[in-house]
């Protein structure tokens, strides 16, 4: 990893948002520099329309400012708490619209970055997704799928069923199955 | 239902609940035995920490600049356009306009308001040092003078509330002499004036302050008691032609408060 004058690492975001929780405008300009590309990346995943991914982008950023002061290290990553933002800003910005509208064209590709792992790419995130990306990598194309629709775009069994173009009953066992390889692969009671 | 009996089946639920899959009523129900059930609740928990980190693997994708932009706009930051370097003077256009610099309570409001506590921290410390920590005298029409003594005090911060600049009031030997607190860099070309702001009435320019912020400014005939609070524009050389208003930009303001 090369020695970037700001890093992309917990620590140096846990510092930022503890300075924009006190209001600290640059503070917010050099962590929306570090985090922005990631977080519209997600974004994008979800929505799949710029326009959408670009106001939800901003409205996450306002509830940075906003919220950074309840942001607690010892529950979450920085970038997973700015993550969980963005999909919630993402997907009450799903139910707004029209979902009939939505267009699926890149239903069928991977909603998670996989193949080689770049390791650059892969130093900008926490280290408990980089050990759910490589046990996402274990699952079947077809589980990893049904599970990250799932989550990802907060979509029901019937609804990832039909983008599937598979029967519900093998959607819900699939992700059942995803579920429980998950949990064996990162472990935990 | 005692889910306790199938530890399996509490995972499951909690693991479809994180998922996003378990819905309806069913959803609901879970969330009623786990508002009673601290098992489940911990299972709900761990799997919110295995699966959250999912949203942390999409590619990342540059934003157009149009969405800074709006951000900036939509939280009143447009003087940390320059950001990422904090304590510095950004010569932004003046979002306050000629009209607001007139506005007495807009001051009044801005000094008083939001630097205030800042400042009355910064002041209670100052207090404590200054007798001891008087900065050496330099000018050479005070050097014959037996000992400076500080009357009043004014930190002044930038709009991101950092303090940039200590005034330090010697109401006897009528100087101002300005410490630099942060780094203060000044646009190509353009000077700092300092300014006076009455509890009511006009802001009164009270002179030019060094481009180090390091030194010392003459007061003249002006008292401190005058003022309620200090601020310092951006103005090209020689200041604003009117005594009265700031024609640049008002970039760091502080209340101005007696040190005894």
């Amino acid at each position: 990893m090369t020695a970037n004058p700001r890093e992309l690492t917990p620590e140096t975001l846990a510092e930022l948002l503890e300075r924009v929780a006190k209001q600290d405008g640059a503070a917010l300009r050099e962590l929306y520099d570090l985090a922005a590309p990631k977080l519209f990346g997600l974004a994008l995943r979800i929505l799949s329309r710029h326009e959408w991914a670009e106001e939800v982008l901003q409205d996450s950023f306002v509830n940075i400012w906003r919220f950074a002061g309840d942001y607690r290290r010892a529950l979450s990553a920085p970038m997973t708490w700015m993550s969980a933002i963005v999909r919630n800003r993402a997907l009450d910005h799903l139910r707004r619209v029209n979902t009939q509208e939505t267009e699926w064209s890149d239903a069928l590709d991977d909603l998670v970055a996989t193949g080689d792992p770049d390791p650059e790419a892969l130093s900008a995130v926490s280290l408990q997704a980089r050990l759910l990306a490589g046990c996402m990598q274990q699952l079947e194309p077809a589980q990893r799928q049904a599970v990250a629709l799932a989550y990802l775009r907060d979509q029901s069994h019937s609804e990832i069923a039909e983008v599937l173009s598979v029967p519900l009953g093998t959607i819900k066992s699939w992700i059942r199955r995803g579920l429980a390889k998950l949990k064996t692969c990162l472990g935990g009671e | 239902m005692n889910l306790h009996r199938y530890p399996h089946l509490v995972d499951l639920l909690a693991a479809e609940y994180v998922l996003g899959t378990l819905r309806g009523s069913a959803r609901r129900r879970f969330e009623r035995y786990a508002d009673h059930d601290a098992t489940i609740r911990k299972a709900v928990e761990q799997w919110q920490r295995r699966i959250s980190p999912m949203a942390e693997l999409a590619e990342p994708r540059m934003p157009p600049a149009a969405v800074w932009e709006a951000i900036e706009r939509r939280l009143g930051l447009t003087a940390t356009r320059e950001a990422a370097r904090p304590r510095t003077v950004v010569e932004t256009p003046a979002r306050p306009s000629r009209s607001i610099f007139e506005n007495l309570a807009f001051w009044r409001g801005w000094a008083l308001g939001v630097t205030g506590l800042a400042a009355v921290a910064v002041v209670v410390a100052v207090r404590s040092l200054l007798p001891s920590a008087t900065p050496p005298v330099t000018a050479p029409t005070v050097a014959q003078q037996p000992e400076t003594a500080v009357s009043h005090v004014a930190v002044l911060n930038n709009k991101d509330a950092h303090p940039v600049m200590l005034v330090a009031w010697d109401e006897a030997h009528s100087t101002m002499s300005v410490h630099p607190l942060g780094k203060v860099e000044l646009p190509a070309g353009r000077a700092m004036e300092l300014w006076g702001i009455p509890a009511s009435g006009h802001p009164v320019s009270l002179g030019m302050l060094p481009d180090s912020a390091n030194g010392k400014v003459t007061a003249g005939q002006q008292k401190p008691e005058n003022y309620a609070a200090l601020a310092v524009s951006i103005e090209a050389p020689g200041g604003s032609p009117d005594h009265n208003a700031p024609s640049g930009p008002v970039v760091f303001t502080g209340k101005l408060l007696p040190v005894s």
